[in-house]
């Protein structure tokens, strides 16, 4: 008799637990990120971003080294082209340094060429995804600065991504990269008026997918999509998205198959604007 | 040599070698906070291919394999709920997993009375890394998502956290109070911790 409890107390456990997380998952779909889910989430990154802050500042480092002794073959190359590019900036008598790259960088968040008429804030990113099946990026500025879920984010060169939580003091984004983000893009086919498509992502370091594009259309290489701002749309127009990297077309097939490779490379970035914008606003 | 088993004693099948009662709670959680920390800070950095660790998962799995079904499924779900907190993916996704990944791993427990500890828990370790990474595809899958690369991400999990298994399981040891099995266990056979 007590043999039996003690062997079935463990299932009751589990099958409770189960129940529990299935009622959790149920109730996050149908709150979405907006509703207490987006709360419950803001309020454990405001009491964790403190701890984070302080541990990165010491454990950063650590982190650095692994980094660097993770990539360490793609740093092999990358140090050949680097000393290529110093020989070059010699010759020149070219000056670089690590603070004038990033006042660069900066100086580009401050002046955005295809929103000059859109208030923006300026974030530095804290952190990468902490999961290995969503990547996101973490801004150390928040709903304090006015971020509000659902507002886009770029670099100085184009289109980042979609903020999707917002804490006091810290915002997430999802970038363009990840396989559930979606654009609406406008592309110019030659001897054609230009033409709306749908680029949607595929996975970080990988082209982002085209769909939409009539059969037999004749697209540019390298030539550049960019937002649509089509009514609705979460991004305001004229944003640079990417530039095609192929076409292609299988018989039958009621659309093309065109990748686009994206402008903006998430993984690589410090800054990061976020236009405060609202869909209903007036697009210049 | 640590051993893993099930002691049978004054006529009750005894799970565990020891009881953990609310002091070993508190330093589970304890450790499970700077598990996560140490996660997010440095293992979020070490990516092949795109992948990072999974150190949760392998502290999942240990503590399970030191604790039994009950306590993996219990520390299961709460890391899991903690973790969802912080990643963009479905709420309680990673607490179902770690729940079942828990559960399943404290039941191996019985089966490997008497092997040799330190290969029983790299072993062990491993095959969770596996079996849970793919289990929380799977799931992600069926809940909408999309996975790439999952050959890579397995592969970083699992040799992360077999490589820090031994350490990490004198710590979730040390954490739950246990020692290995012998007369200690034995003289104390009841299950009488909340926590279990």
């Amino acid at each position: 008799m007590a043999l039996s409890r003690r062997t079935s107390r463990p299932r009751f456990t589990l099958l409770v637990l189960t129940l529990a997380s299935i009622t959790v998952i149920t109730l996050s779909f149908r709150g979405g990120t907006t509703g207490w889910l987006g709360g419950v989430r803001g309020v454990a990154t405001d009491v964790f971003s403190p701890i984070q802050s302080a541990a990165g500042a010491v454990l950063g480092p650590i982190g650095s080294f692994f980094e660097g002794a993770a990539n360490f073959g793609s740093l092999k190359s990358e140090n050949a082209k680097l000393r290529a590019e110093v020989a070059r900036l010699k010759a020149t008598s070219a000056a670089a340094s690590v603070t004038k790259s990033q006042l660069a960088a900066l100086a580009a968040q401050d002046h955005l060429s295809f929103a000059p008429n859109l208030a923006h804030v300026v974030t530095q990113v804290v952190t990468g995804s902490a999961s290995n099946f969503q990547d996101t990026i973490q801004l150390n500025r928040g709903s304090g600065a006015g971020i509000r879920v659902g507002m886009p984010a770029v670099s100085g060169t184009g289109l980042v991504g979609t903020v999707v939580q917002v804490a006091a003091d810290r915002s997430t984004v999802l970038p363009l990269t990840a396989p559930t983000s979606s654009v609406g893009v406008l592309y110019t086919a030659k001897g054609t008026s230009t033409g709306l498509a749908l680029a949607t992502g595929q996975g970080a370091g990988k082209p982002l997918s085209v769909s939409l594009i009539a059969p037999g259309t004749v697209l540019f290489k390298d030539e550049e999509m960019v937002t649509s701002g089509a009514s609705g749309s979460p991004y305001p127009l004229g944003i640079p998205v990417g530039t095609v990297s192929s076409a292609s077309q299988s018989p039958g097939s009621q659309s093309e198959t065109v990748t686009l490779t994206p402008i903006v490379h998430p993984s690589q970035l410090e800054f990061v604007s976020i236009l405060l914008f609202k869909p209903s606003a007036v697009v210049p | 040599m640590i051993s893993y088993g099930t002691h049978v004693g004054a006529g009750s099948a005894v799970v565990g070698p020891s009881s953990a009662g609310q002091g070993g709670a508190y330093r589970l959680f304890l450790v499970a906070i700077t598990t996560f920390v140490v996660q997010h800070c440095i293992f979020s950095a070490l990516r092949i291919h795109g992948a990072q660790p999974d150190l949760m998962l392998g502290l999942v799995v240990l503590v399970a394999l030191d604790g039994g079904p009950r306590r993996g499924a219990l520390f299961g779900f709460a890391v899991g709920l903690g973790v969802d907190l912080f990643v963009m993916t479905p709420f309680g996704l990673s607490a179902l997993t770690f729940t079942l990944v828990g559960y399943a791993v404290g039941q191996l427990r019985g089966a490997l009375a008497g092997e040799d500890g330190a290969l029983v828990t790299t072993a062990v370790a491993a095959g969770g890394a596996i079996v849970g990474t793919l289990g929380y595809a799977l799931l992600l899958v069926i809940a909408g998502g999309a996975v790439y690369g999952l050959g890579w991400i397995v592969l970083t999990v699992a040799l992360v956290n077999t490589i820090l298994a031994v350490p990490t399981s004198r710590v979730v040891r040390w954490a739950s109070g246990s020692r290995s099995g012998g007369a200690r266990s034995r003289s104390r056979p009841g299950l009488r911790g909340a926590w279990r």
